[in-house]
């Protein structure tokens, strides 16, 4: 009957999609392409594998999205912002007082301390991770 | 089901076209539970996508497995669809370590749009599947079943581009483009494109008949100039009566009730049911038709081989049958068919009298067995349900080599259909055609 026939075929190719869908990403992960840093997202982890695709994405996106034309990222002077100059090395706190952490760093760009504009609406979670990983790379 | 292996495989091949060029050409990996995340997206987006190619009355498509059937597959695959998506952002959420895409208020509004396409998606399915229930009226069910479908697909489009990593590269995007403008054009040509083209050329209503107290049939004869097309006893077609103004113009699909050995007209036989059919007998010969088909694999042509049919028809799901019966003897063919039709009280059955003249004469070899439910005390014929019992007898007790075509209410074909498994009678052997779209 029909109906039999069609439950079974719908049973098979949903089955097919699910099995397609879940191996690829599995295979993705240790076959296809190389994990990124992702991880950057918890701010737990100091030993993440930071690529130069990622850095390079996230300098774009610091030019590109606006943050440069307030922070200076290689003279310690001070902009209509102040400057980001080796930001993660420990030599200062947030303008806010809060340690430098990925999480605070994340917090003051998506909902800002004092006069910088947020930029949650004009950044995804991953380009928030690339800008990161990118300022982690700014000397002192 | 000519070429339908084929034609399955194609639709999973496209439903996971995005998945293989994402993994290939996409977003880095993040992680198996985020990889797995985003390609049940992509998956559910393009099943979403896909329906639309399902139920825009493809005739290539629907050649090999029905309407009916395929009908029902885009309703199963809502379904998937929506369950890809609903995982989704579970996965990305167990991958990022984070719940705040589940429960967290301040999130972009791309990220809105999805969870709000996806309420869309779930109320859709919920009305579908609860249309009957609801006592919806079909025309605006389907009305609000094609703007949302459109808004979700917008919504999920835009959801996909912003918040989707891997549509960061420009083949992907391409893709998405190609898809988009695909679904559009394919619900235009449907909805709007189509219909204008088809009422270039309405059919005329001839002459409409009352068979019995509230049956009627309307026969249809083409525009000047035109033949109607090739169609197989057994098909149904779409119909959009336009009569006095006071009438409701909706489009609905009845069974083809006339043989197409006959040139001159073509007919449906309609009961007066609903709240549009109710209307059927205001129709008026002179009256235009918009008419959409032929449609629909029930039909003892496209098995020629097999020699001996047993017809169990119920009230008004005898027009297949007939427009079958009316086929094999229009063509001389001389197979053997049993017909056992049930109603209710004598008057209310259908092709009465041209039943008997079948029965009366060679082609086909008919076998015909009246069955009432509420006979009066005159009738000396089968009483009361069409059953197992009686099937067997009028059978011989024979099942094994026949062909069981059932058409009738969807609880009567589905214990008839249950009954002759029950004896042991194959898949194969039962035709059975799913004709409401909705329950």
């Amino acid at each position: 009957m029909a109906k039999t026939i069609l439950h079974r075929t719908t049973i098979g190719v949903v089955s097919i999609i699910f099995v397609v869908a879940v191996l690829l990403g599995v295979l993705k992960g240790e076959v296809i392409s190389q994990p990124d840093v992702r991880k950057a997202n918890d701010g737990q982890q100091e030993h993440e594998s930071l690529n130069a695709q990622t850095i390079n994405q996230g300098a774009s996106l610091f030019k590109n999205k606006g943050c440069a034309s307030c922070h200076a990222v290689d003279s310690a002077k001070a902009g209509i912002g102040p400057s980001l100059k080796g930001l993660f090395k420990g030599i200062k706190n947030l303008g806010s007082g809060a340690k430098v952490t990925d999480k605070s760093v994340r917090d003051q760009i998506k909902t800002p301390y004092k006069n910088m504009p947020p930029f949650a609406d004009r950044l995804n979670e991953d380009e928030l991770d690339q800008i990161i990983v990118y300022l982690k790379t700014l000397r002192s | 089901m000519k070429g339908g292996l084929f034609k399955i495989t194609l639709y999973v091949a496209l439903v996971g076209l995005p998945v293989w060029m994402a993994t290939f050409l996409g977003a880095p990996s993040k992680g198996v539970l985020n990889d797995v995340g985003r390609n049940f997206a992509l998956v559910g987006f393009m099943i979403l996508v896909v329906q639309f190619l399902l139920a825009a009355r493809i005739k290539w498509i629907e050649r090999s497995f029905g309407l009916d059937i395929l009908i029902r597959y885009h309703k199963y695959m809502a379904f998937a669809a929506a369950g890809f998506l609903i995982i989704h952002p579970f996965l990305l959420a167990l991958g990022h370590r984070s719940w705040r895409l589940l429960i967290a208020v301040d999130l972009p509004w791309y990220i809105w749009a999805g969870k709000l396409a996806l309420i869309i998606l779930i109320v859709n399915i919920l009305f579908g599947v609860y249309q009957g229930k609801l006592g919806l009226k079909f025309e605006k069910w389907r009305l609000g079943h094609d703007l949302s479908a459109i808004t979700i697909l917008l919504l999920i489009f835009l959801h996909a581009w912003f918040a989707g990593d891997d549509l960061k590269v420009l083949p992907m995007q391409v893709l998405w483009m190609i898809l988009i403008s695909g679904a559009i054009v394919l619900f235009v040509h449907h909805r709007f494109l189509r219909p204008i083209r088809l009422g270039r050329y309405l059919y005329r209503v001839e002459e409409i008949q009352q068979e019995t107290g509230n049956v009627w049939t309307v026969k249809l004869t083409p525009p000047h100039g035109r033949t109607i097309g090739h169609y197989m006893p057994g098909q149904f077609h779409f119909l959009t009566f336009f009569r006095s103004p006071k009438l409701p113009v909706e489009e609905h699909h009845w069974t083809i009730s006339s043989s197409p050995a006959q040139k001159d007209f073509i007919s449906s036989t309609i009961k007066a049911v609903g709240d549009f059919t109710s209307t059927i007998g205001l129709t008026k010969a002179g009256d235009t038709v918009r008419v959409h088909g032929p449609f629909g694999r029930y039909s003892y042509l496209l098995h020629p081989e097999e020699r001996d049919l047993v017809f169990l028809a119920g009230g008004i799901g005898i027009t297949p049958l007939m427009a079958m019966l009316r086929h094999m003897r229009d063509v001389g063919d001389t197979r053997s068919v049993t017909l056992l039709y049930a109603n209710k009280q004598e008057d209310g059955i259908v092709f009465s009298k041209e039943l008997q003249q079948m029965a009366a004469g060679k082609n086909p070899n008919l076998t015909l067995v009246h069955i009432l439910s509420r006979p009066d005390e005159k009738w000396t014929g089968e009483t009361g349900h069409l059953d197992r019992e009686k099937i067997e007898r009028h059978c011989n007790g024979n099942l094994g080599k026949k062909t069981f075509y059932v058409c009738g209410p969807v609880k009567m074909a589905e214990g008839l259909v249950e009954a002759l498994r029950r004896k042991g009678v194959s898949e194969r052997q039962i035709r059975r055609e799913i004709f409401s779209f909705l329950d």
